[in-house]
């Protein structure tokens, strides 16, 4: 955990920064930029695959909050999960906007590491991992966002729900559902990697 | 969904659920792009917007007709409780 913050006078830690946030202290939304950037960067990179438009979304999710930090009403609702929800939405809009330009390729989509330069084991995993990540983003934007949570940052059902706005048992039957269809998908994925090349 | 799936399945899902955990792990995000939006965010820039002569024109010529148009009825107004 981070060291509070004493700004002013005023110590900055976790029980007050989003009360103070949300009254325009600055400095206590820069405390809960620090105390998020990195889970919210991570959860796009792997919705999006680059690292420039991961950066390029993450710094839109901020500003938004840092735009709208007046709307947000704790109600159970903890300020990483409303950061989620605009993460979630912007991430969106990105794949709508991607989607009427082009279909990336899998190249353009994962910042791997020049493969020539791994032994065999390596580079298969890779391949494996290229592939699952594919599989996902291949998926339902609902059912990338919670395999996200559920592997990247640890996350419960019960807490998924209060990001995803839907019940702790309706979150235990997406999962279930969300792991079949991304088998299939990477099965699939699998079968047409390993066709030979006409 | 034990049931439905069978040993099989639920052997193949437990695989997949390990390859999830096997692969799906934090990357560090640049430092740098870290600082700068820290910077950005913790010094918002102040928008000024400056309020042309053109606007300024019109609002003067929009006052002038209401004024006219208020002395114009005025006087009507007066002339005709004369009459």
């Amino acid at each position: 955990m981070k060291k509070p913050q004493q700004v002013n006078a005023i110590v900055i830690d976790d029980t007050n920064a989003v009360n103070l946030a949300v009254t325009g202290n600055t400095e206590a939304f820069t405390y809960l930029y620090e105390q998020n950037v990195a889970r919210i960067y991570n959860y796009i990179f792997y919705r999006v695959g680059s690292e420039v438009d991961a950066e390029d979304i993450t710094a839109r999710v901020f500003h938004k909050a840092f735009d709208h930090i007046d709307r947000y009403e704790e109600k159970g609702i903890p300020f990483s999960a409303w950061l989620y929800r605009i993460a979630h939405n912007l991430t969106a809009n990105w794949y709508r906007d991607t989607r009427r330009k082009k279909e990336v390729s899998l190249e353009d989509q994962l910042d791997l590491p020049h493969q020539g330069d791994l032994p065999e084991r390596a580079v298969e995993q890779n391949q494996e991992k290229d592939l699952l990540l594919k599989a996902i983003r291949r998926l339902p934007q609902d059912r990338q966002q919670l395999i996200l949570l559920k592997f990247l940052e640890d996350l419960s059902n019960a807490e998924i729900a209060i990001i995803m706005g839907r019940t702790e048992g309706a979150i235990k039957s997406l999962y279930h559902r969300s792991l079949l269809s991304l088998r299939e998908e990477f099965d699939t994925l699998d079968t047409s990697h390993q066709q030979p090349e006409l | 969904m034990e049931q439905e799936l069978g040993q099989a399945g639920m052997n193949a899902l437990k695989g997949l659920e390990d390859r999830l955990s096997r692969f799906i792990q934090p990357v560090n995000p640049d430092p740098e792009f870290i600082d700068t939006l820290r910077t950005k965010i913790s010094h918002p820039s102040t928008v000024i917007l400056e309020t042309g002569k053109r606007r300024m024109g019109f609002l003067v010529i929009a006052a002038g007709l209401v004024t006219g148009v208020l002395v114009v009825w005025l006087l009507s107004h007066h002339s005709a409780k004369e009459d």
